[in-house]
């Protein structure tokens, strides 16, 4: 706890979850509509209300054991490099240090439910009230939610402990535990991916809703989701007044916990081995991914090893010379770093431009909704793809600023890089578009030619509030420089939109219209491009 | 070959170089010392046209590095302290990048075969950037500064983070690149190595340039005729203001 407002937080989190154990159904009350229920369920023959609410809990349950298991196998991440210097060399005993750390986690995974407990609480109290004033036994309810609650607290730490053997038990630096990850993560994988095989084969024969309940029942899925199992047991138990279903699912959650913490102080004596080794690197990964640094998060990778240089030879074989060696570096970095992102932004820029020409036989406007989405689609694609390759520019500039370019030079090729993705799909959606209907082949003119000086638009801005707000670290100079980079694109792109749209309206020919918007961009990217060439000289990353 | 007159970089109230001068001629090894802080890396920066000088000349090869970066720039070499590399090329990758850059493809294959090898990095060359250890992307920055034609080459801290075998190397290429005529300038906080390499030493101390000249003026000048250089340079720098108020040069 570093300070009092986290403290005050956390007081009002648990507040609210306390409530909810301790006074379950307290609020506004309405009398529950029995009736509406049973002519709803009358529609259903044979219905069982006590299957049904099984059926529900354990899938709320494997719902949430999915989500809590997910990265059990990698390291555990809440180490900070001061962690290493300073706490490690004490004498403080490493099980005390895991103990602690599992209950920190364990009070951080009861934290993530809290929205939706914030949300929802009102109304399910509310609704739970009125059951409780209308059913024959209230005490009932009052007592199933608890458990339920109960069964969500057991389920949480059995999560924590599970996570906590698993990841020492496997990340430690030897090979057998290399050879044992492999083999889980490969068995995890096979068993995730049966698991979902099954479930939809399964979903091909349903017909009624009881074949889903009785998915639910399935032996299979009541061993994976062992842990949803136990806590269907509890909340079955207390619904049918039966002790001993409700013991043996609280023993079955603490007799794994406690397992997992036997398992977790055994491997106590690694854990500050691991921490050392890559305990942090997933706090690097997280602050280069929230600063929007896609080169660097891949840089980091392949310093782990998990990303290797790939066979570009068709690229790296080639020889170009000068400035134009800039394009060939980025798309090398491009193609090993961004090219996820590339091909997914080119795919939904020519999905969304190219959709409604083939949704549709009605062709009137079409032209214009090809225009409308093809801008679009540069938007997006320019703005999202740049910024990572600008704030590695402004990285290298120990590298870049000296060879023998004009800074000018070497932004305008930077820019151009960048924007390359953005021309292509435009080019490429022009293409295709006239294509498939050609009655608008003047508006895919009018995109070849207009949209790529977009492209390139949008990239200088994004360059020049990169240069300007160039502390890609610090949250709140990221947060503005998003913000000022987007009224910045507003402003730069707008002369030519706002010409290209009254142009347009005046009845003027469309590839005309296409011809001077693209006139109007470069004049406003000349300006932008000297004023993005004057920063760059002066950046200094020292500063 | 390298010409600097009346270099000023500052920083809003900070000057962090004050009026420095300073030739270095082809075939010749300057060495630029100074306690921390004392300007030297900003000092140069700015003869790499990484920083702009807020006033000054900086010409190379007689071209000004401000009013004419791509010619100035053409004949220079820069290895900064820390290794900035792109790390998502290949060992390879980076070296033709560079040579590519300059315009140098001629002898490309020639010269990289040979400085992967001097510098042990050729079972690396297919390896991306980032996965090299300190040293190594240390020993490819500075393979990085020889694979073109500089004459004028900028070194600072060279030799930090760097095996004994890849100092000794580069030590060797320095020295190489000085007898074909390369003007050097080395900023260092390793005095015997400057010893060793440097023709003449600069010594600046808070962003002025307190004395320059051979080892041996240096040492007529502090009264210490027969000490070395780092017992030179702490008495200078321990009596900055006996240093200070002597003409430069």
């Amino acid at each position: 706890m570093t300070n009092p407002r986290r403290l005050i937080a956390l007081i009002f989190a648990f507040g609210w979850l306390l409530r909810f154990v301790l006074f379950p159904s307290r609020g506004e009350t309405r009398a529950f509509d029995f009736d509406r229920l049973n002519r709803a369920t009358s529609l259903l023959p044979n219905v069982d209300l006590g299957r049904i609410l099984d059926a529900l809990v354990f899938a709320a349950f494997a719902f949430i054991s999915f989500f809590l298991a997910l990265g059990s196998l990698s390291t555990r991440n809440s180490f900070r490099p001061a962690d290493v210097d300073v706490l490690f060399p004490t004498p403080v005993e490493p099980k005390l240090v895991l103990v602690f750390r599992i209950f920190r986690d364990y009070l951080l995974t009861l934290l993530a439910p809290l929205f939706f407990v914030i949300i929802g609480y009102r109304p399910a109290s509310m609704g739970l009230r009125s059951l409780q004033n209308s059913a024959a036994d209230p005490e009932l309810i009052q007592r199933t939610v608890r458990i339920a609650v109960l069964a969500w607290l057991l389920v949480a730490l059995t999560w924590v402990c599970i996570n906590y053997a698993a990841s020492l038990f496997v990340n430690r630096s030897d090979l057998a535990s290399n050879r044992n990850r492999r083999i889980l993560g490969w068995g995890l994988a096979i068993l995730v991916a049966g698991l979902c095989g099954y479930v939809a084969y399964q979903a091909t024969t349903f017909h009624t809703w009881q074949d889903w309940v009785g998915l639910t029942e399935n032996p299979f899925l009541r061993v994976v989701f062992f842990s949803a199992t136990f806590a269907m047991w509890m909340v079955h138990g207390v619904v049918h007044s039966d002790v001993a279903t409700i013991l043996l699912g609280a023993g079955g959650l603490l007799a794994i916990t406690f397992l997992c913490i036997k398992i977790s102080l055994t491997q106590a004596g690694w854990m500050y081995d691991q921490a050392a080794v890559k305990g942090f690197d997933a706090i690097d990964a997280r602050k280069l991914q929230q600063s929007g640094d896609t080169i660097g998060l891949i840089a980091a990778q392949a310093r782990q090893g998990r990303v290797k240089a790939g066979r570009l030879n068709w690229l790296s074989k080639r020889v170009v010379r000068g400035p134009a060696a800039l394009l060939w570096k980025e798309g090398l970095i491009g193609f090993r770093s961004t090219m996820f992102l590339v091909v997914l932004f080119f795919a939904i820029t020519v999905f969304v431009t190219l959709l409604p020409l083939l949704a549709t036989n009605d062709r009137s406007g079409a032209g214009y909704v090809f225009l409308g989405f093809q801008g679009m689609g540069v938007f997006m694609s320019a703005s999202a793809l740049s910024q990572a390759g600008f704030i590695e520019m402004l990285r290298r500039v120990d590298v870049q600023k000296p060879l023998p370019f004009s800074f000018s030079t070497t932004v305008f090729y930077e820019v151009l890089a960048k924007a390359i993705p953005g021309i292509l799909s435009a080019w490429l959606c022009s293409i295709l578009g006239i294509i498939l209907s050609p009655s608008i082949w003047q508006y895919a003119i009018a995109s070849a030619l207009a949209m790529p000086s977009l492209a390139v638009l949008i990239c200088l801005m994004t360059c020049l509030t990169t240069i300007l707000f160039p502390d890609f670290e610090d949250p709140s100079q990221r947060g503005f420089r998003g913000m000022m980079n987007f009224v910045g694109v507003v402003f730069a792109c707008a002369p030519g939109t706002l010409a290209f749209i009254a142009l347009i309206a005046i009845g003027l020919s469309p590839i005309l219209c296409g011809l001077l918007t693209l006139v109007i961009n470069l004049g406003i990217s000349a300006a932008v491009a000297s004023i993005c060439g004057t920063q760059y000289a002066q950046f200094n990353p020292s500063e | 070959m390298l010409e600097v007159k009346n270099l000023v970089k500052q920083y809003k109230s900070y000057r962090a170089v004050n009026d420095l001068d300073m030739t270095i001629n082809g075939g010749e090894i300057v060495g630029l010392l100074g306690p921390n802080g004392a300007g030297k890396t900003t000092g140069l920066r700015c003869i790499a046209g990484i920083l702009r000088p807020t006033s000054g000349q900086i010409l190379i090869n007689g071209w000004d590095i401000v009013t004419d970066q791509a010619k100035a720039k053409a004949g220079l070499a820069f290895v900064p302290e820390v290794p900035s590399l792109y790390e998502l090329l290949t060992v390879e990758e980076h070296l033709k990048f560079v040579a590519m850059c300059f315009n140098t493809m001629d002898q490309f294959e020639a010269k990289k075969e040979s400085l992967l090898e001097r510098y042990n990095l050729d079972d690396k060359r297919k390896d991306l950037v980032a996965t090299l250890s300190k040293g190594m992307k240390q020993k490819l920055s500075v393979a990085c500064a020889l694979i073109h034609n500089a004459n004028v080459m900028l070194f600072d801290e060279p030799l930090i983070g760097v095996d004994p075998a890849g100092a000794h190397e580069l030590k060797q290429e320095i020295l190489r690149a000085k007898s074909e005529g390369a003007a050097i300038l080395i900023s260092t906080h390793l005095l015997d190595t400057a010893e060793k390499l440097c023709d003449r030493v600069i010594i600046l101390n808070r962003g002025v340039k307190m004395i320059e000249g051979t080892l041996e003026e240096l040492r007529r000048f502090s009264g210490m005729e027969t000490s070395s250089l780092e017992e030179v340079f702490l008495k200078l720098t321990e009596d900055e203001a006996e240093a200070a108020s002597l003409p430069h040069g």
